[in-house]
């Protein structure tokens, strides 16, 4: 399983380099979900798929270049938790909003939407980052974008009379520990067992040290 | 630089006498939490002397001064139940907690910027990590906060709209500290800061760590 999510994650690589037509067919893909999302009121992965669609196109808009996108493989890890709970919702297989299954698929797609907006940083600028600040950024990210999503639930619950939280602190703390712990883990086990597969992007955030002592 | 150790330990020594204070009526009046929480502020209080002592690193004054101000203001908060009986003051310590922590990830950021040779960090860029870095440290007091509340029954969350209220005033403190730290940017050289910050044994350390053998 370990071998065919890495063979994945060079999807749209060839020889060091970026296919961008791959990566923009998944941003396409993105993109129609976040609509799916929002249709479906789903306002956690709305924003989730919602911020990937920008965080994606990003460095293509600063640089006028179609080209300056993540490659593909590193979208797909977006997009593999979103299509599932897509799917789920298509078959009607959500039975328990906040449950634990979507808590996990929710706390992947923190963590992965996170790796993916900091690959798009690292490839919209000149940033160069070593595996630690990488690993941590990553996983502070995921929790930002949790609180995030559990103020937008809460706003949302209080201005448009939606019950995403009911008013109960602890459904939503129960959201922030799943994605704390879970992201605090997920990004050990990247460290630990990950770095050999994710080394394939390493050329984004390691660039040539240009005479830095 | 000798001087602002001089005004950092008045200032430590002053903290530490109000503290005493707060704890002393706390016991007196039976807060036992209260007494508890000025005692653990005395130990908290300590942590820029000892940093500076080992020349770990040196903060500014005015960052010394902030963080030992939010100390006392925390547990005299606590004893006279402001977090319970004034609206904003739990935004504030919190909006002034986070501020204080995204400076300090801010020097961090320099530090890391001048002595890592792994890292570049161009400086539109540090805004993004202090917020993430403070909201992170945020989220963390969060889930401490509910785990002590559901294990050992503490009454440290009162509500939903009190925790979002919180991670709302952490972003907000933490964009506000970006905000500020850019400005500085603007007046002072990043290697002046690294300088002042007398970290020579952080670097060496960092160094000896992820420099290894390269």
């Amino acid at each position: 399983m370990i071998l065919s999510i890495g063979s994945l994650l060079g999807l749209g690589m060839h020889e060091g380099r970026t296919d961008p037509r791959p990566s923009w067919g998944l941003w396409a893909l993105i993109a129609v979900m976040a609509l799916f999302f929002v249709s479906m009121k789903e306002i956690v992965w709305a924003f989730l798929a919602l911020w990937s669609t920008f965080a994606m196109a990003a460095p293509a808009l600063a640089h006028r270049s179609k080209d300056r996108i993540v490659p593909a493989g590193a979208s797909l890890l977006v997009v593999i938790p979103m299509l599932i709970f897509a799917f789920a919702l298509l078959i009607g297989a959500d039975p328990a909003p906040d449950g634990a299954w979507e808590n996990l698929l929710a706390t992947i797609a923190y963590y992965s939407v996170s790796f993916l907006t900091f690959l798009s940083i690292c490839v919209g600028t000149s940033i160069r980052l070593n595996w630690a600040l990488l690993t941590w950024s990553v996983v502070f990210l995921a929790f930002t974008l949790c609180a995030t999503a559990i103020i937008l639930q809460f706003t949302s619950d209080y201005y448009l009379g939606t019950t995403y939280l009911n008013n109960e602190n602890q459904a939503a703390m129960v959201q922030l520990s799943w994605a704390y712990f879970g992201c605090i883990g997920i990004g050990f086990a990247v460290k630990r067992f990950g770095r050999g597969a994710l080394s394939i992007y390493q050329p984004y955030w390691k660039k040539p040290t240009e005479g830095k002592a | 630089m000798k001087r602002d150790g001089l005004s950092e330990f008045i200032a430590f020594l002053v903290t530490i006498f109000l503290l005493v204070l707060v704890a002393m009526e706390a016991f007196d009046r039976g807060f036992y939490y209260s007494a508890g929480s000025a005692i653990a502020c005395m130990f908290l209080a300590a942590i820029p002397i000892i940093f500076r002592h080992h020349r770990l690193i040196t903060f500014p004054f005015w960052m010394a001064a902030w963080y030992f101000f939010l100390l006392w203001l925390h547990s005299f908060g606590i004893l006279h139940d402001y977090y319970g009986r004034i609206d904003w003051f739990d935004e504030l310590t919190h909006t002034m907690a986070i501020g204080l922590a995204a400076s300090v990830i801010f020097l961090l950021l320099i530090l890391l910027n001048q002595h890592a040779r792994s890292v570049r960090l161009p400086p539109l860029t540090y805004p993004l990590f202090m917020v993430i870095f403070a909201m992170g440290l945020g989220v963390t007091w969060e889930v401490l906060e509910f785990i002590l509340d559901v294990t050992i029954n503490t009454p440290m969350q009162y509500s939903l709209a009190d925790s979002v209220s919180d991670m709302m005033t952490d972003l907000g403190g933490g964009l506000l500290a970006a905000s500020a730290c850019l400005i500085y940017l603007l007046y002072l050289d990043p290697d002046q800061i690294s300088d002042a910050l007398q970290a020579d044994r952080l670097i060496k350390r960092y160094q000896r760590k992820y420099h290894h053998g390269q």
